[in-house]
Order: structure tokens, then C-alpha cells, then sequence
């Protein structure tokens, strides 16, 4: 009953109610909103890349090279030669190479020059394989194996042609038309950047280049024999015998991924490779890089959350201010609940209820606000800042977050609720 | 709750209201408003208080409904020693036994009627009762329609918030039922018409009819003014 005559009372005063309300959803859904953005963000970041024990680049920042070899955030100063994958490849600490070559594009997805062991070993998530969900990996020099939201994106099938664009914008002056890539394989989603790359093979990106500057520039190349390349069996075979009698060995590519024989020689090898190098190049550890990004990132989580709980206080004094100006005209109505038996102690958690039902009612609609809002910009999120969402707002934390609000709003209207308390005290039956 | 048990045993008493020794006053140096010896009200009486602005007849309603503390002596209801409850026990008691229609009627606008009447039994925590059926017949029987149950109680006219302020003291079957100048602002047909209502209505219960107009009078077993009832008078109304 008690409900009964709140939620009445909240409809009767529905002007004030409704701004007040307003205010509590904008705080919550901010609240929500950073908290939920945090977690994707981490999820997102670390569940890009998994059993990569090292990754190698030209000499730069971190947090540069993760950010460009692994999320696809960035771009490439330099390269390192073809030498150091070798010379890794051959390093009795190695299990295995991933070369990657950055730096072109299709429509505005990114191209990844590698070759099939990107599809032997690169993990993501919880240790989990790349996965076709039709085709199969780079069958020759000219193919192409496109993530799966490229795929839904531009409507591509396998046997599809595509053209690779020099550059990373949308658009690209300098397409390379005489060298178009033939679709074999798509991967099944992974929730990471790797949906969005169309992966070629770095022969097929050398030749490409090659042929289109004559040979100059950075993009130079040397021939040599098949090299040994891993790879799934059933797609090793189709390579094998589709690349040519020569290859067109790149002189330079973008990052190496390096996994290792055992975990324990990533500090030592990562100490090799930075000190002892007759090349200048920096070695990571994904792991620690992570850290550094969360170290950097926790000082604007923690402004961003201060600033959703500063206005989450601003819209609890508002909501405590309008009750507390309501007092005075319910003298009234409190003197006739009153009469009516209503205790002080009544009358105490009518007025919190009313408190309680405005914000129960705000985080409600925060929450299915901010559901809408980011189903409705998943895309966006990954287009422009390579964020992907996965999962709901319906976590632990958000439950943390509306069970926070609730208890907040609740030690917030005993403000009120105590100005009713004593005014009830001292009603009598004839105020009007 | 020790209230209930004694009230029982008030069908032997035959007594509603017993004050002895009362004294109230706003401030310890301003004089009285009430004092009064001594004043006993049998069951199911109607008794007419009449008296002037400023009287204490309100202040008297008030020391009866446990809203306010007298600064001494006694007031019995159904031979419960009111002042001996607590705050609780006198608001659980106040719902349970004493309905109260107001000068200005008092229902709660946003309320539909029957919201306003379930309200009254809700807090008199009266479960034993079908409260809606209850309501029907409280209507009936002042000669409303059921359909303005779910009309909300500021769409109703005079007329028909006068009769639902009387459904809502009644609902709970009060032994003490105690009206506060319902009349003062209404027209002479209409103020008979609510009081014929009224007094059919409360046949099964005591009433208290505080009005300074005494022309009401008639309508009441017994009659008594706040300026006698303030000397030391004695005996039975």
C-alpha cells in the first residue's frame, strides 16, 4: 500500500518527478556507460592477442608497437629486415615466427601481409585458434583470407576478387587493379581486430609493390626458393603447390610474433633482441605492454568515474531537494495519513519509497538506454576506435553500480524522509 | 497488544471516552486550553461539543487521537489508558478504533476513492475484512454510486467527498468516530442531507461532533459546550 500511495504521489507531482528523473538517468547511464566501456575496452585489448610470448618491431614506444601489430591502432614508423625473421625463425629459444606487413588497405579495412603460420598459431581470447567459417588459407601468392566482419560488411564470398589500396584511408588514390587477390577463405568472429583485416599473403603484397614501383623504394624484394612454411595441413598442401617456382621474399615487414620454446626465455630473449642486436629493434612482452596501457588508462578511467559520480551526486541532492521543497505543501497530506494511522515511521518510508521508485525507475531506464546506445553503436565503436562489444550490460559490476545508487539514494532520503518523520510527530488533525 | 484485550472488556465498562483530571496548554506559561475534571462518554453516544474559535475544541479532538501529549491527567478509551501506549501502540490503536472525518473532508487527492479507503484500512492493519466489498456497501449505503471507487478524489464534487470522508472514518468499523466541523462550509440542504447521512451511518458508534454551529445540536443525544466542559464540571455527558 505503501507503494501504492508513493508511486500515486510521484504521478501527482509528475513536472517535478520527471526532470529529477531525467537527471538520475543521464548520471546512471554515465556511470554505466564508463564502467561498462572500461570493461569492454579491457576484454577487448586482452582478448586480442594470447600465447604471442614476443613481438618484435623497429625500434619505437611499447605501447606503439603493440598498438599497431597487435590492434591494428596506428601506423609504422619503419620495418625490420627479412634477416631478423630468419634469424629468429632459426633461434633455439623459437617455436615459431608470425611475420606481419602493415600498411595497406581494402575499402577501409586493414591488410595484413603474413603468410599461413599467422593461421597455425596466432591465438586470441582463452588460448583459442583461428577458425574458417568457409574456405581455406592462402592457397598461392594472390590470395586472400578476409575477417568476418569484412565479410559481412562488403558481402564478399570465397572466389570473390578484391583490390588492395595503398595507404590506410577510405579512400586511396593508388589502387593496385593489375594485382587483385582472390578470396579463399573467410574466419569465423573472434570478437578482435582480426574480424576486420582482410589477411594477403606478403609474397602477394611484395609482388604487388614490386611491380607497381618497378622495383625501388622501401617495398624492395629478392627471389629465393620456397621457404619451409607452416601451416594447417590441409591448407599447406593447396599452398605448396599453388606458389610459383620462386618467391618474392620480402626485404622488410612491419612486426614479428614470436612464440617461444618455453615461456621463462621471453626476459631473456627480449634481452637479446634489444641489446645484442646487430639490428636495432624492440622486443615486448605483450603482457607487460598490456600493463602499461592499464597504468596509462587507469588515471582517465578514474577522472571519468569521478566525474559520473559527481554527477550522480548532483542528481541525488536534486532529487532529495525536491522532496525536501514538497514538504512543506504535504503538511497537509502527512497530517491526514495521520489521522489515518499512518505512524511517523509510515510516513518516514513513504517519503524514501517515492526516493527509492525514482531511482529504481532511473537505473532501469540507464540501463536499457544504455543497452540501445551501444547495440546501436557497436559498429561505430569498432570502426573508429577498434573497440568491439561483446556481451550485455546485465554484469556484476553494472548490478554493483544500481545496488550502489540504490543504497546512495536510500541514506540520501532519510534527509527528507526525517523532515516528514518529525513533521508527522507534531501533526495534528486540523492542519490544512 | 494489552489495548485490544481491554477493549473487550469495555462491553462491561459501556463506556467509549473517559477523561479525568485533563490539562493541556501550548506553552508551560500560557494558560490552559483544556482542562477538564472529569468527562465520560457511554458507548455508541452521539455528543455535540459546540464552543467558540479558539475554544480548544480542536486541540480536545487532538488529545483524543494521541496527537498531542496532554501535560496531565487521564483520557480512557474504551477502557484503555490511552496515555499509558506508546507512540505505536496509540497510532496502531487511532486506525483500529477511531475514524475521523475533517472540516475539509481531507481525502488524498491523487488517490482514487477506493485507494483513499483501503489506505485507512491498510494502516489500521485490518485484514479480516473484504475492504473493497466493504467499501460497496460503506457507499451504498450513503447513497454513492460504486462507480466512483476508482475515480480519483479530487474529481468529485463536494457532495460526494463529504459522503467518502465518512465511508473512510467508517471502514475500519471504529467504536469512536469523531467529526471536526464538516459543515462549516457548506449550504443549509446540503449540511442537513450530511448530517442525516452521518448520524445513519454511525448508529453502531460513538460520536464526537465538535462544530460551533448549534443549530446541529439537534441532530445529537446529548450536547455540551467547550467553555462548561473547561470548568470544573463533573458527571456524565
Amino acid at each position: 500500500m505503501i507503494a501504492k500511495i508513493a508511486l500515486a504521489s510521484l504521478k501527482n507531482r509528475r513536472t517535478s518527478v520527471l526532470l529529477t528523473l531525467i537527471s538520475i538517468i543521464i548520471s546512471v547511464s554515465l556511470l554505466l556507460g564508463v564502467e561498462f566501456i572500461r570493461g569492454q575496452i579491457k576484454q577487448s585489448f586482452t582478448r586480442t592477442v594470447s600465447g604471442v610470448d614476443l613481438i618484435v618491431g623497429a625500434p619505437t614506444g611499447n605501447l606503439n608497437l603493440l598498438l599497431y601489430s597487435v590492434f591494428r591502432i596506428g601506423n609504422a614508423t619503419n620495418g625490420i629486415s627479412w634477416e631478423q625473421v630468419e634469424k629468429l625463425d632459426d633461434h633455439a629459444l623459437v617455436d615459431w615466427v608470425i611475420p606481419v606487413s602493415l600498411g595497406d588497405s581494402h575499402k577501409g579495412f586493414r591488410v595484413v601481409g603474413t603468410d599461413n603460420r599467422y593461421f597455425t598459431h596466432y591465438q586470441y581470447g582463452n588460448q583459442q585458434s583461428l577458425e574458417l567459417s568457409s574456405g581455406s588459407t592462402f592457397t598461392g601468392d594472390m590470395s586472400a583470407v578476409i575477417g568476418s566482419e569484412v565479410a559481412k560488411s562488403l558481402g564478399y564470398t570465397v572466389g570473390d576478387e578484391l583490390v588492395i589500396s595503398h595507404g590506410l584511408g577510405n579512400v586511396s588514390f593508388k589502387q593496385h587493379e593489375q594485382h587483385p587477390f582472390t578470396i579463399t577463405g573467410i574466419l569465423a568472429a573472434t570478437g578482435t581486430p582480426i574480424d576486420k583485416a582482410v589477411h594477403v599473403t606478403l609474397h602477394g603484397v611484395e609482388a604487388m609493390h614490386e611491380k607497381a614501383s618497378s622495383g625501388s623504394s622501401v617495398r624492395s624484394m629478392r627471389i629465393r626458393k620456397p621457404a619451409d612454411q607452416d601451416g594447417p595441413p590441409s591448407s599447406r598442401a593447396g599452398a605448396d603447390t599453388n606458389q610459383g617456382a620462386h618467391q618474392h621474399e620480402p626485404e622488410q615487414v612491419t612486426a614479428i610474433f614470436v612464440g617461444l620454446t618455453s615461456r621463462a626465455a621471453a626476459l631473456q630473449l627480449q634481452y637479446q633482441l634489444n641489446q645484442k642486436n646487430d639490428e636495432p629493434v624492440l622486443a615486448i612482452l605483450p603482457g607487460m605492454a598490456l600493463s602499461q596501457l592499464w597504468q596509462l588508462m587507469g588515471g582517465v578511467e578514474k577522472l571519468l568515474l569521478g566525474i559520473s559520480v559527481l554527477i550522480l551526486a548532483a542528481s541525488l541532492i536534486g532529487l532529495i531537494t525536491m522532496l525536501l521543497a514538497t514538504m512543506r505543501e504535504r503538511r497537509h497530506e502527512i497530517a491526514v495519513l495521520r489521522a489515518m494511522g499512518a505512524g511517523p515511521l509510515a510516513i518516514l518510508w513513504l517519503i524514501q519509497t517515492e526516493a527509492l521508485l525514482v531511482a529504481l525507475v532511473g537505473c532501469i531506464a540507464a540501463l536499457g538506454i544504455d543497452s540501445v546506445l551501444f547495440v546501436s553503436l557497436a559498429s561505430v565503436l569498432s570502426e573508429k576506435f577498434g573497440l568491439f562489444i561483446s556481451g550485455t550490460l546485465l554484469t556484476g559490476n553494472s548490478a554493483v553500480i544500481i545496488g550502489s545508487v540504490l543504497i546512495a539514494t536510500w541514506l540520501c532520503s532519510f534527509v527528507p524522509a526525517l523532515a516528514a518523520y518529525r513533521q508527522a510527530l507534531h501533526a495534528g488533525l486540523s492542519q490544512r | 497488544m494489552s489495548h485490544q484485550s481491554n477493549l473487550h472488556a469495555s462491553s462491561v465498562a459501556e463506556l467509549a471516552v473517559d477523561i479525568k483530571n485533563l490539562v493541556y496548554s501550548y506553552s508551560k506559561s500560557a494558560p490552559p486550553v483544556i482542562s477538564v475534571k472529569k468527562w465520560q462518554l457511554p458507548k455508541c453516544e452521539h455528543v455535540f461539543v459546540s464552543g467558540a474559535s479558539g475554544s480548544g475544541k480542536s486541540t480536545l479532538l487532538n488529545l483524543l487521537t494521541g496527537t498531542l501529549q496532554p501535560d496531565s491527567g487521564s483520557i480512557t478509551l474504551f477502557n484503555t489508558d490511552f496515555g499509558a501506549l506508546s507512540a505505536r501502540q496509540k497510532d496502531a490503536f487511532r486506525a483500529q478504533h477511531i475514524g475521523v472525518v475533517f472540516q475539509q473532508f481531507n481525502l488524498i487527492d491523487y488517490l482514487t476513492v477506493l485507494e483513499n479507503l483501503t489506505a485507512a484500512a491498510y494502516f489500521a492493519k485490518n485484514t479480516s475484512l473484504d475492504i473493497e466489498a466493504r467499501a460497496r456497501q460503506l457507499l451504498e449505503k450513503l447513497q454513492l454510486p460504486s462507480s466512483v471507487l476508482q475515480q480519483r478524489a479530487d474529481t468529485l464534487s463536494v457532495g460526494q467527498q463529504q459522503r467518502v470522508a465518512i465511508a473512510r472514518a467508517l471502514i475500519n468499523a471504529p467504536h469512536l468516530v469523531i467529526v471536526d466541523e464538516p459543515t462549516s462550509a457548506l449550504d443549509a440542504d446540503a449540511r442537513d442531507k450530511f448530517m442525516q447521512l452521518l448520524i445513519e451511518a454511525t448508529s453502531d458508534s460513538a460520536v464526537i461532533f465538535v462544530s460551533h454551529d448549534k443549530s446541529l445540536a439537534q441532530y445529537f443525544d446529548t450536547q455540551i459546550d467547550m467553555a462548561s466542559l473547561n470548568q470544573a464540571n463533573e458527571g456524565q455527558v
